[in-house]
């Protein structure tokens, strides 16, 4: 399919059709592209259901995990009683001590990359910020990231056996949850191992559910939007002084890179029945996408949606996705994303590019830049005045 | 400067005086109940949802075409709804009582 925008090669089809059929590896699945239909599909859980284990994701997952991921593969009602267990954690960063604990982290991270000559911002930076600030999400000392961040930027693929290295997520997920019901605190953990749903314990199956949504849901997503942020300051010194200039351009330079990123494509949801979407028929037991990226660039929604306008008002994207099942760390995403802009502009770091490549998601019915792979960068304080 | 008084879910009455920007700027400041204002005011998130009387409704106006592809698969809303990021409280709108929807 051709395209002029790298991160929209669904414009074509979105403009002539509203939707794709593509294959993900063995399942042909419609992809819906539109923005109106695709917030109409992300509310009616009933025609497009997330109670299927693994069949949220795409590709789905059962290769790479024995359990179903909490709260996002269950459906209203349950999908709300499941949510409120682990919500008090996801607004945790809310409260100003979580935002001076992300300051400090930002900050020092920034702090220790301009002591190197070159650093490469995927494994060096954005991975190492994600882990430990998923430890300051889940409550738990920072130094627990450290073996996180050994698991690469994706948590189940990358290894040369993914279903091994999923099988290991798991076990390692067993142990965190053991140690929790031995000696329980304030972390998600042994919030897990006390919480109750609909007058019972959590099962353990249904504990590890939820441990890894956390570990596996934040993770490629804040990366990818880290490292081409960080590569946008490079290729755009001059927008660090804007933002110096109009602090408050901080919050809608967020949602707007949110939205030309959108670091997930799209995700699935099941047809319990034969539906019929946007003109096309989809058999009972098949599946729709929500394609979030086409969606963020529908130029019926969003006025040239190919420029990245750092003061977009109104800007509703559905990178978080929409409906009952929005992203629970939104919240943490948007601070670590704010954190980072205010942090180049108060230290002054200026970037220079040193080698990128980047990061292509390749589908057989079409390639999505989505951020880097490898970006080599140095940073420079001060860069920005000299 | 105007004042503004919120009513949240739960019937409680908060009355912010010299209020100054968005009504979700006002509300978070604030920390009004059931409003969020998670993506900071682009109309993106729909956690500063609120209800405007009918006596006010000619002077705040109606949703923006960006707050109507929100509410048409917003549950709760109607032709009183408003995105709090979307209104500002100007002098014209002093006294103004909206209900907060909740998250």
């Amino acid at each position: 399919m051709s395209t002029s925008c790298p991160h929209d090669p669904f414009k074509n089809q979105r403009k002539e059709k509203g939707t794709l059929r593509a294959n993900f590896e063995d399942e042909e699945i419609l992809m819906i592209l539109g923005y109106k239909e695709v917030r109409r599909a992300a509310k009616d859980w009933k025609t497009f259901s997330s109670d299927y284990p693994f069949r949220v994701p795409i590709p789905s997952e059962e290769k790479l995990r024995t359990i179903r991921q909490l709260p996002i593969e269950t459906n209203p009602p349950e999908h709300k009683d499941y949510r409120a267990i682990v919500e008090p954690f996801f607004k945790r960063p809310r409260s100003p001590e979580y935002v001076a604990d992300i300051e400090e982290l930002v900050t020092r991270m920034l702090g220790e990359a301009l002591k190197k000559d070159s650093l490469e911002i995927v494994q060096e930076f954005a991975l190492p910020l994600q882990s430990r600030a998923l430890a300051h999400l889940l409550n738990v000392p920072e130094a627990d990231a450290e073996f996180w961040i050994s698991w690469g930027t994706n948590a189940f693929l990358g290894s040369d056996d993914d279903s091994a290295k999923g099988a290991a997520l798991e076990d390692y997920i067993h142990r965190c949850l053991d140690a929790a019901e031995e000696k329980p605190g304030d972390d998600f953990f042994s919030a897990l191992t006390e919480a109750t749903f609909h007058d019972r314990k959590l099962t353990r199956d249904e504990m590890v559910g939820f441990v890894n949504l956390a570990f596996a849901g934040g993770r490629d997503t804040i990366i990818n939007s880290v490292s081409y942020i960080i590569a946008y300051l490079g290729s755009h010194p001059e927008v660090l002084q804007a933002l110096r200039d109009d602090p408050k351009m901080i919050i809608t330079a967020t949602e707007e890179f949110i939205r030309v990123i959108t670091p997930i494509t799209h995700l699935g949801r099941v047809c319990p029945v034969d539906t019929e979407v946007v003109g096309e028929k989809v058999e009972a037991g098949k599946r729709v996408s929500l394609c979030w990226a086409s969606a963020n660039y529908d130029e019926t929604v969003f006025d040239e949606p190919e420029k990245i306008l750092l003061d977009r008002k109104p800007n509703p994207h559905v990178a978080f996705g929409v409906g009952a099942h929005n992203c629970l760390g939104a919240a943490h995403a948007r601070l670590l994303i704010r954190t980072l802009l205010q942090k180049f502009c108060e230290m002054d770091i200026s970037v220079t590019l040193m080698n990128t490549k980047d990061n292509i998601e390749k589908e057989s019915h079409y390639e999505r830049t989505v951020s880097y792979s490898t970006l080599e960068v140095q940073l420079i304080q001060g860069g920005a005045q000299s | 400067m105007p004042t503004v008084t919120f009513i949240t879910a739960d019937g409680e009455k908060s009355v912010i005086e010299n209020a100054e920007g968005s009504l979700m700027d006002i509300a978070v400041d604030n920390d009004i109940e059931g409003i969020d204002g998670a993506c900071g005011g682009v109309c993106s998130c729909a956690t500063c949802h609120v209800k405007v009387p009918a006596e006010w409704r000619q002077r705040v106006g109606s949703a923006t075409e960006a707050e109507k592809d929100i509410f048409e698969f917003e549950d709760e809303a109607d032709e009183s709804s408003r995105l709090g990021c979307q209104v500002e409280l100007t002098s014209e709108l002093d006294g103004l009582t909206v209900h907060v929807v909740g998250l």
